[in-house]
């Protein structure tokens, strides 16, 4: 029996028993048999009969047509002929007529036959006519997945039979009303996405003026859009994307403006913000989109319902929102007419006044955010604004006395200044007449302010001088004249203002001066320089540095317009200072204002390079009359800061550049020419910064050992100032890190003397014990010889038991301190993988050591322990919290001497960021951890950096513990809590109040609950 | 919705022109943009890494010169209390002054209580928040200062038609303790008082 079966009785038995795959592939191997012609295609619909008409059971009927849709759709092309294909159409829209079992089916077997051959027009309409008339509304159809093959067919009509289908509305007056209700009641959103976007096809290109409101209800209805997806939703539609679809229909016919603006501006009352932000977003497009003379009959309405949200903020985003919305309009009717612009900028000028009549209030800032965006928004705009408000303003200001006011309106008018300024950077060349007409009033007032006007006024002249600024960057705005004034004035302002603090105008005014210098850069360098070159004299009186004036002008580097005049003028001076005998002071105060350049300045650059001229010009001579040529003593500032401006231009050259640089330094700089003259141990500075920039192909192995032995030497030897021995150390690490070739380590250190084993071997001095951990360190982070390191790292923690423990202590956190040197710009190792390394192998060593360790021994563990901490991500450690936090409280009980305080800080922290992060495993801590913070804060044996820091652990306490474990604590913490209210310092006082604060609010959650 | 507040649109002082610590306590030694560039030898013992030790880690010998507690501490404290009518500080409206602020040192030599006086401006004469207001400013100055201080909170003579009323209520010990019992003038406090930033957020403010 079962091999006589056919095949829509096996799909059927499939089908039934919701085997979708097999049931497919019983459709695919019909149509491959008629494919092969063994099947006749009036055969195939022959065998459906009995099933397709199956008088009791509608999922039979149903699923014969999926059937019928699956062989379809398996269908390669030519497959079936033109009329075959008509056949088929009319076969499944004449079975709509009477049976709508199987829609869905029937519209994606539909879509099928339209992909195998495109219709002509009357078939395309007859398809469409047919759904409308048998399943309209389509709501009745309660599967999801049947409407959306449906959405799925009408939405390929309207997108590729486009004249038939407006064929259909132009000969038919009737139909518009049935294609728009058809949809009624949707709710899925996945068919609203597509639904949507098929009826912009109506919407925008038929002539639908007539179905106007009834089109725009339909889709209006689901204004606002609430959907929120559900979670793990595999459809991926956003609430996001139905919102845009839904707005591009809004703004999609100018014709819905009657019915768009009224409701839309209604629900701008709503007290939903997300509601009004979406309002906000679909006026805009509207405003966009819809034709500029029926915007025109709405632009008083809509400038009265906007302004609330600018005048009487909400929220900030809704403000910058109605703002957007305002220069739109202004944009639109810039390029439409004199008539609307001016009839809808009227209105908004005259209430713009009048709050300017109040200034400063909080509405006249509102005013002046407005004329912002109506400036910025179009020439046209602009000018009218300008004509309109500009005259009012200045009578304001002449006729008024008062400072206050006087500032309200100039920041007002700095807001028109700003609009055209962002105006004229996106039309270059647009007009700026009507704010030129006023360019001569604004800067006589605003010069007058800072010249004239009393210091305390810090409001005003801070106002004048944005005001300046922003006058200047508006292009084609100020005459020469007008340009030099207003730069001299700045210029005068940095140079001659001495208030510090409060009230400081200068800062402002040299990052004003550097806006000037991009905007206007000659009339700096002509007036601005010269009159910074008159008050750096040659020859400085005593040890009196200009140290204002040169740091002002260092910061004008900051603009690549004018670096090349400042650090030219710079060397120049620093030249001449040096010829004239001038102190040492003024002399590195010269070199500090260049290096500032260099470092945070805008120097010229070749592919994103800094210039390699700039090292022949400034680094080569600066390294021979500060490093080189020195006969007497060098200044080791100087040398230091030499060395780093070569490092700046050197570090990123070519290995040609670098090479011949240092190959001619070579020289002068090897160990042995140094050793003779004594002179070696001055030049470490400059050496750390010179082979911090070279790449490692540049320097010789031989010199790498020669110079590792030279640093040795210094390291060891006792009595050399400590400076000197930081950067010595500094100076082998990176050795060590970047030259010292890894297959060959342990030799290379054995030689130059640095075999830690050996360099700590029977209790060694301090020197030896730091020169082994700058050897570790360089190891650690470059990552390369790993059971080396282990080695070292495992001598030095044996080092904490025996008798220079303190010392060594000390020293663990120097193995993570961040150190600028050892960075990837400097071509160094840098293993990603060194905390981890580290921490894997030190804090198990280092716990277990404090849990049995004699009260003697403790501190040196403590110390090792924190000082490694102190430089850990706290993602790091925070998987270990649980080991950590007995040592880290037992921290907190060490005294007073300085580098307890440095652990004691350390320990805080981790407690600072546990409290924010892992809360919950301190909670059967917090008796000892209250306890011992409160202990930190009192005056006798804690820093104030320590009292400030527990307060802000302790602060976080009742926020981040459970209530319950904290409220037996809130008494004895608020009253302890009364001291430090008093305590000497005013920044721990601060904390004290907030961390009071957070416990007395303790109370009110608990009053509230009973 | 703005109509029935009792001054919807009052006069708003300018951040910069606030009164700041940064202003009345002339700086010793400035610092020095160039500073940051002088060498630096990161020290073995604490790991800060500064050319002066004293300047960034502190060490218990330069840490502990005293500084008193001043009226532009005071003011600190009250000036960023927010209003509960407006979205803005106290100190921005001018509500609260610096120079309305007074501490009187003890009376007698035997005495440690000094007191500290705070005369409040309401935004208008008839400004029925006044007494809030009051409130607001004094739970701050009794949670926040030590205990050696008494504090009096009042209206500053001729500014408010109910002045008289308000300073019996704000100066009655028993009264406070009452009003604080009230649960919705308790929120209404504890909203305004949820603002505190402390001495140096408001300089960053008026640098912002």
């Amino acid at each position: 029996m079962v091999i006589d079966m056919s095949d829509i009785q096996l799909y059927l038995l499939e089908a039934d028993s919701s085997n979708k795959t097999e049931a497919q592939g019983i459709a695919t191997r019909t149509a491959s048999r008629l494919q092969q012609k063994t099947l006749k295609l009036i055969d195939l619909v022959t065998s459906l009969e009995p099933h397709i008409n199956d008088k009791d059971n509608g999922s039979i009927r149903a699923n014969s047509v999926a059937y019928l849709a699956d062989v379809i759709a398996a269908l390669p092309l030519k497959v079936l002929s033109v009329q075959e294909r008509r056949l088929l159409c009319d076969f499944i829209l004449g079975r709509l007529e009477g049976d709508t079992e199987g829609v869905g089916a029937s519209a994606r077997a539909l879509v099928a036959l339209e992909g195998l051959g495109k219709w002509d027009t009357p078939t395309a309409q007859k398809v469409l006519r047919a759904f409308l008339d048998n399943t309209h509304p389509l709501r009745q159809f309660k599967l999801q997945t049947e409407r959306y093959a449906v959405v799925q067919l009408i939405d390929l009509l309207v997108a590729k039979h486009r004249d038939a289908m407006r064929k259909l509305h132009n000969d038919d007056h009737e139909f518009m009303a049935g294609f728009i209700s058809y949809w009624e009641g949707e709710k899925d959103p996945r068919n609203l996405m597509i639904i949507f976007s098929l009826l912009q096809v109506p919407m925008t290109e038929w002539d639908v003026h007539a179905d106007a409101q009834d089109l725009f209800d339909s889709v209006f209805n689901y204004f606002p859009i609430t959907f929120k997806p559900p979670p793990d939703d595999p459809y991926g539609i956003t609430s996001q994307d139905l919102k845009n679809r839904l707005r591009d229909c809004i703004a999609a016919n100018s014709d819905f403006a009657p019915y768009a603006f009224p409701q839309l501006l209604d629900k701008l009352d709503s007290t939903s913000m997300n509601t009004k932000r979406d309002v906000l977003q679909a006026l805009q497009a509207c405003i966009t989109d819809y034709e500029a003379k029926t915007i025109n009959l709405y632009s008083v309405t809509l400038w009265d319902a906007l302004k609330f949200e600018i005048l009487n903020v909400q929220e900030e985003d809704l403000a910058e929102e109605a703002l957007t919305s305002l220069a739109l309009l202004a944009a639109k009717f810039s390029n439409f007419g004199e008539g609307p612009l001016n009839a809808y900028l009227r209105p908004v000028i005259k209430e713009c006044n009048e709050h300017l009549e109040d200034a400063p209030t909080k509405q006249s800032e509102a005013a002046g955010r407005i004329l912002h965006a109506l400036v910025s928004s179009a020439p046209q705009a602009a000018d009218k604004v300008s004509k309109g408000i500009l005259p009012v303003l200045f009578a304001l200001y002449n006729g008024s006395e008062s400072i206050t006011r006087r500032r309200g309106l100039l920041e007002a008018f700095n807001q028109i200044t700003g609009g055209f300024e962002k105006m004229t950077g996106e039309i270059p060349g647009a007009d700026c007449k009507a704010l030129q007409a006023f360019a001569d009033d604004a800067l006589a007032a605003m010069v007058r302010a800072l010249v004239s006007a009393p210091k305390a006024e810090v409001s005003f002249r801070m106002a004048s001088l944005t005001g300046l600024a922003q006058l200047v960057s508006v292009p084609g705005l100020l005459s020469d004249k007008q340009i030099n004034q207003a730069v001299d004035t700045v210029t005068n302002l940095v140079l001659h203002e001495q208030l510090q603090g409060h009230g400081d105008i200068r800062t402002p005014a040299i990052k004003a001066l550097s806006s000037m210098a991009l905007n206007v850069p000659q009339a700096v360098r002509d007036r601005s320089v010269p009159a910074f070159m008159v008050e750096l004299p040659d020859v400085s009186e005593g040890d009196v540095v200009p140290s204002t004036v040169l740091e002002a002008f260092a910061q004008l580097a900051a603009e690549g317009q004018i670096f090349d005049t400042v650090v030219l003028r710079l060397k120049n001076k620093l030249r001449s200072v040096r010829h004239q005998g001038a102190s040492l002071a003024y002399q590195r105060a010269l070199l500090f204002a260049m290096l500032y350049a260099f470092t945070f300045g805008s120097p010229a650059r070749d592919d994103g390079v800094i210039r390699s001229a700039y090292y022949a010009d400034y680094a080569d001579p600066l390294t021979i009359d500060f490093v080189k040529d020195v006969s007497s003593e060098t200044d080791p500032v100087a040398v230091d800061v030499v060395g780093r401006i070569a490092n700046i231009i050197l570090r990123p050259q070519s290995v040609h550049l670098q090479s011949t640089v240092y190959h001619k330094a070579r020289e002068w700089l090897s160990p042995a020419n140094a050793d003779e003259s004594g002179a070696s141990q001055h030049t470490t500075p400059f050496l750390l910064y010179f082979y911090a920039a070279m790449r490692p192909e540049i320097v010789e192995a031989a010199d790498v050992v020669s110079m590792l032995k030279a640093q040795t030497v210094s390291a060891l030897s006792a009595g050399a100032s400590s400076q000197a021995v930081v950067t010595t150390l500094r100076l082998v690490s990176l050795l060590v890190n970047k030259f010292a070739n890894p297959k060959t380590m342990q030799a290379t250190l054995a030689e130059a003397g640095l075999d830690v084993e050996i360099l700590t071997h029977d209790s060694p001095p301090a020197e030896a014990i730091q020169a082994a951990f700058a050897v570790t360190k360089g190891l650690l982070i470059q990552g390369k010889s790993g059971s080396l390191t282990t080695r070292y790292l495992q001598t030095l923690l044996d080092l904490l038991s025996g008798p220079n423990s303190t010392t060594t202590a000390q020293n663990f956190t120097t193995l993570l301190a961040p150190d600028e040197i050892l960075s990837k710009e400097n071509h160094c190792l840098i293993s990603g993988l060194s905390q981890q390394k580290l921490f894997n192998q030190a804090i198990p060593t280092l716990t277990t050591a404090i849990r049995t360790a004699t009260p003697a021994q403790k501190p040196a563990y403590l110390t090792a322990l924190t000082g490694l901490l102190r430089h850990l991500p706290y993602t790091l450690l925070s998987p270990s919290l649980t080991l950590l936090t007995p040592p880290l409280l037992q921290t907190l009980d060490l005294t007073s001497t300085t580098p307890d305080q440095a652990a004691k800080a350390s320990a805080l922290i981790i407690f600072e960021s546990a409290l924010m992060h892992d809360a919950p495993i301190l909670t059967e801590h917090t008796s000892s951890l209250v306890t011992r913070l409160l202990n930190s804060t009192s005056t006798s044996a804690n820093g104030a950096g320590v009292r400030a820091k527990a307060l802000q652990c302790l602060a976080l306490v009742p926020r981040q513990l459970k209530r319950e474990a904290v409220v037996p604590f809130r008494r004895e913490v608020v009253r302890r809590l009364l001291a430090c209210l008093d305590d000497g310092k005013r920044s721990v006082r601060g904390e004290a109040v907030r961390c009071r604060t957070a416990w007395l609010g303790l109370d009110e959650g608990g009053e509230e609950e009973d | 919705m703005e109509a029935d507040k009792d001054n919807a649109n009052p006069t708003i002082i300018n951040p910069s022109d606030l009164p700041s610590r940064r202003r009345s306590a002339p700086t010793a030694k400035r610092a020095g943009l160039f500073d940051a560039l002088a060498p630096a030898y990161p020290s073995l013992v604490d790991g800060s890494s500064s050319p002066e030790p004293s300047s960034s880690e502190a060490s218990l010998s330069s840490d502990e010169e005293p500084e008193e507690i001043d009226e532009q501490e005071v003011y600190d404290l009250i000036s960023t209390i927010s209003d509960p009518e407006h979205p803005l500080s106290l100190g921005s409206l001018g509500v609260v002054k610096l120079e309305d602020i007074a501490i009187l040192p003890p009376t007698s030599p035997r005495s440690r209580i000094s007191t500290v006086t705070v005369l409040v401006t309401p935004t208008t004469s008839a400004c029925s928040l006044t007494t809030v207001i009051g409130l607001g400013v004094k739970v701050r100055l009794v949670n926040a200062l030590p205990p050696r201080f008494r504090i009096d909170v009042r209206i500053k003579p001729g500014t408010s038609g109910t002045a008289g009323e308000v300073n019996k209520q704000l100066g009655d010990k028993e009264r406070v303790a009452a009003a604080m019992e009230n649960k919705s003038l308790l929120n209404v406090v504890n909203n305004m008082l949820a603002t505190y930033q402390g001495q140096g957020a408001l300089a960053q403010q008026a640098a912002a």
